[in-house]
């Protein structure tokens, strides 16, 4: 009898042992109450993300490659008023600088970004400097072509608005300076 | 017999608080976190929190563990490096880093030494030996321990600035505290 009862004991944990007894799980994503945008695959954002960092690396590098004339240009500004062969090397490197700066600009406002994304850290400041620098990179050339059009014309000294050249050259290199440093160093 | 027991018992006592010993037993649940990222570059050096983390410990046989961390969720206190990090980290595309592991239940002793089964960028690897450092109680319990990582291992491309790439070796902490799940 005794026999019996572990023969059919021993049948029915063979039978429904793994229902009785089921393994433990691995443990999942689906045990930790993750929300489901946070798991979820967006391969379209994964691409916009690549295209933005290709057009910031563009920017970067365009961005850069304009401070070098913007700089230069700005330090041959003195001379450019009392000689004429500095004043075009100063109106080309103006040429240079505006197209490279317009160029690094294009593809920053271009770059795709996330919705809901605020800038924060260096990326606001990085901004912010836009707003000053990017209407000055307009207004100092249109100021230059006035100056250089009255030096041309025989005046010793500029007058009116465009006068104010230097000065805004000098806004300009600043904070176009502090905006690019701004991203590569911690502040 | 009853001499053995009591001895066993005694024995075990002792040598529990000799080698502080942490007993960890039961179900846990993370209950909060702080993932640190450390990288550098040549330049400068960046940190970005997550405190989004979310973990399960399941002790049976041996305790398994798995935590969650998003992506998304880490913050370096800059917008453009976040998301420049989720893009090379193809975070949109697996959104989630996992850790998984295990340990003998019981008997850890802290530091508790465990191995790291990451899954990050769609690629897995084991980083081993991971210290963990414990304290706490039988209802909460707080465990500590950094590691470094190798972007390499997960078939990450390192990020550069001015043609300049950050370093390979990434160091990660982590600050968690658990409590006993219902």
């Amino acid at each position: 009898m005794k026999k019996l009862k572990n023969l059919i004991g021993f049948l029915v944990v063979l039978t429904f042992g793994s229902s009785l007894f089921p393994a433990e799980k691995n443990l999942t994503l689906d045990d930790l109450d993750l929300k489901t945008q946070e798991t979820q695959s967006n391969p379209q954002m994964q691409k916009d993300l690549e295209k933005r960092s290709t057009m910031l690396q563009w920017h970067q590098w365009l961005g850069l490659g304009a401070l070098a004339p913007m700089a230069t240009g700005y330090f041959i500004g003195d001379s450019a008023g009392k000689n004429s062969d500095n004043r075009n090397l100063h109106t080309g490197l103006g040429i240079a600088t505006t197209a490279l700066y317009l160029a690094s600009a294009t593809f920053a406002i271009f770059a795709p970004k996330p919705d809901g994304i605020k800038d924060t850290g260096s990326t606001k400041f990085h901004r912010w400097l836009s707003y000053v620098h990017f209407p000055l990179m307009i207004i100092v050339p249109i100021l230059g072509a006035m100056a250089k059009q009255q030096l041309d014309d025989g005046s010793r000294r500029t007058s009116g608005a465009a006068s104010l050249h230097g000065a805004a050259s000098t806004t300009l290199l600043v904070t176009y300076t502090l905006a690019v440093t701004i991203m590569v160093f911690n502040f | 017999m009853k001499f053995l027991v009591t001895f066993t018992f005694l024995v075990g006592g002792i040598s529990h608080l000799a080698a502080n010993t942490f007993s960890v037993s039961g179900n846990w649940t993370l209950k909060t976190s702080e993932v640190t990222y450390t990288v550098s570059h040549p330049l400068k050096t960046s940190v970005g929190k997550s405190s989004k983390a979310r973990g399960k410990v399941r002790c049976g046989a041996t305790c398994d563990f798995l935590i969650a961390v998003p992506v998304v969720s880490f913050d370096s206190g800059d917008s453009n490096r976040d998301l420049h990090m989720l893009e090379t980290t193809k975070g949109a595309v697996f959104p989630v880093i996992t850790v998984r592991g295990s340990f003998i239940p019981g008997a850890g002793v802290s530091p508790l030494k465990v191995d790291f089964q990451i899954e990050f960028a769609g690629q897995k690897a084991t980083v081993s030996g991971v210290e963990l450092t414990l304290s706490g109680n039988n209802a909460a319990l707080e465990a500590k321990g950094s590691f470094k990582l190798k972007l390499s291992q997960f078939g990450i491309s390192k990020p550069s600035l001015l043609g300049l790439a950050i370093d390979d070796e990434v160091q990660i902490t982590i600050l968690s505290t658990w409590k006993i799940a219902k």
